[in-house]
């Protein structure tokens, strides 16, 4: 079995279009949170939404390829390119061969779904344009990944709602830990700020009016953002034997499903991913000084997974950091866990843990410690990244600071 | 004017258990034996029905609110959208 370990990061986000911008956000608590502009979506239901502003394709792209690629697609190659840049990977001949790209997305090409339809059902088109379906398609994303960093070893998409990225993250984590590809570039990308789309969240009715505060008391609900995280893994004889710098290593990731219900938490099946996630790092659970939780801002996920906490640490829970990146973007649905991710791996390299925004006083259900409203200075050793899906399907990632 | 009261009391009981004691106005939405999302699914149904909105968040509303409170929310709406600007 090989070490894995992180050499690479990405991404593109409501907050910054780059890690360090991303991270100085949320440190700094600048809220990604504004009233929506894209296309349609501008008409919807008055609620704030993380939105990736400034966001120019045409910086990007050459023009004859803009027609190709959705949006999603785009922010994660985007994040992808940041990467495989910043991990210093030559990614051609036998190791483009050995290197995997394994994407996760919630809603793959929604932009282009959503207009093609309205197009026709409501614009009365004759036809549609004839990349629609490519453009749209769930592994679209990862297509787009291989083909402009050259990844030529296994490529796919996973897709399972806001853990999506957890699970692409952890599926390649698998692969390179077992030595069936020496690298890969994986994540997770969305931007699925559709009026489609808005309006179906707003009839589960479990969005805020105003913003989002996870774990607070008075918290109201979620809101919705957009972006991509993309991070390159690669075993450790591999980073060693280029001299790559190593950021963090992956140690551990847990998966369980509910088996329950379409949309309610439940308990023991988010402590039994986040059980596993220890168990398979081998790691003691005193040893993990920050937990970057799924943190929804809900009534029900975010005393559930307080709950769930409780049960995988027993005492030692109280000690623990814990906070919402979502606090700070919304939640980015299939990328969140990438995002989220990062944002563990650069509390672990900067020694600092990123507060939950918007708290305005315990709630008894939730007693945790949340680094609330500011970020605090304190050295983190290991991390777990909590992804908990509708459906029920829990994707928790331990990662730890590299040792040598 | 009628009130929204019978459709609003035949929906919820078609929703829980036949062997569940009479409905009370004062019971909480949030005891009638629905989850959450199966009041959100009855809302979505009592705003089809009667082409209103109802601001029910499952975050902060249902907890607070009775059967009865949802028959006169549902009642004023339906009165505010027949009366002529």
């Amino acid at each position: 079995m090989n070490r894995v370990v992180i050499t690479g990061l990405g991404v593109v986000s409501s907050v910054g279009q780059s890690t360090q911008d991303y991270w100085d956000s949320l440190i700094a608590g600048r809220s990604g949170f504004a009233p929506p502009t894209l296309g349609t979506t501008a008409q919807a239901t008055g609620k704030l939404v993380g939105e990736v502003k400034g966001f120019e394709p045409a910086a990007h792209f050459e023009s004859s390829q803009l027609p190709l690629i959705d949006r999603v697609s785009q922010f994660a190659v985007v994040a992808a390119r940041q990467a495989v840049s910043q991990s210093g990977l030559a990614l051609r001949d036998e190791l483009a061969e050995r290197t995997a790209a394994i994407i996760g997305t919630g809603s793959g090409g929604h932009t282009t779904i959503d207009e093609s339809f309205h197009r026709l059902y409501a614009a009365g088109a004759a036809r549609l344009h004839p990349l629609t379906i490519p453009k749209a398609m769930m592994s679209a994303p990862a297509s787009q990944v291989s083909m402009y960093c050259g990844v030529k070893g296994p490529v796919f998409s996973v897709s399972s709602a806001c853990a999506s990225a957890t699970h692409a993250i952890g599926q390649a984590f698998h692969m390179v830990r077992s030595g069936s590809v020496t690298c890969a570039v994986t994540g997770g990308a969305e931007a699925s700020l559709t009026f489609g789309a808005m309006k179906g969240w707003e009839a589960m009715r479990i969005m805020s009016p105003d913003t989002c505060r996870p774990f607070s008391k008075d918290r109201k609900g979620m809101l919705i953002g957009e972006g991509a995280a993309i991070v390159v893994l690669e075993t450790l004889d591999h980073a060693r034997s280029r001299g790559a710098d190593i950021l963090a290593e992956i140690a551990g990731f847990g998966m369980s499903a509910d088996s329950k219900d379409l949309t309610a938490p439940d308990v023991n099946g988010m402590t039994r991913a986040i059980s596993a996630a220890l168990a398979d790092a081998a790691l003691p659970p005193d040893m993990i000084d920050y937990v970057n939780a799924h943190g929804t801002g809900t009534t029900a996920n975010d005393h559930a997974e307080t709950v769930a906490l409780h049960q995988s640490f027993g005492v030692l829970a109280r000690q623990l950091a814990v906070s919402s990146t979502k606090s700070v973007i919304g939640h980015t649905l299939g990328a969140a866990g990438a995002l989220e991710l990062v944002a563990a791996i650069m509390a672990i390299r900067d020694g600092v843990v990123p507060p939950t925004m918007n708290y305005l006083g315990a709630d008894p259900e939730c007693d945790l410690d949340y680094v609330p409203n500011e970020a605090r200075h304190k050295s983190v050793r290991a991390i777990l990244n909590n992804s908990f899906a509708f459906g029920g399907l829990n994707a928790v990632l331990a990662a730890r600071q590299f040792v040598g | 004017m009628a009130s929204a009261a019978e459709d609003i009391l035949e929906m919820i009981t078609g929703r829980i258990s036949p062997t569940s004691d009479a409905l009370q106005l004062s019971e909480p939405l949030d005891k009638l034996g629905l989850d959450s999302m199966q009041v959100v699914e009855l809302i979505f149904d009592i705003e089809e029905k009667f082409d209103i909105n109802l601001p029910v968040n499952a975050n902060m509303d249902i907890e607070s609110k009775t059967v009865g409170d949802l028959i006169q929310a549902v009642d004023q709406l339906v009165a505010a959208k027949a009366k002529p600007n």
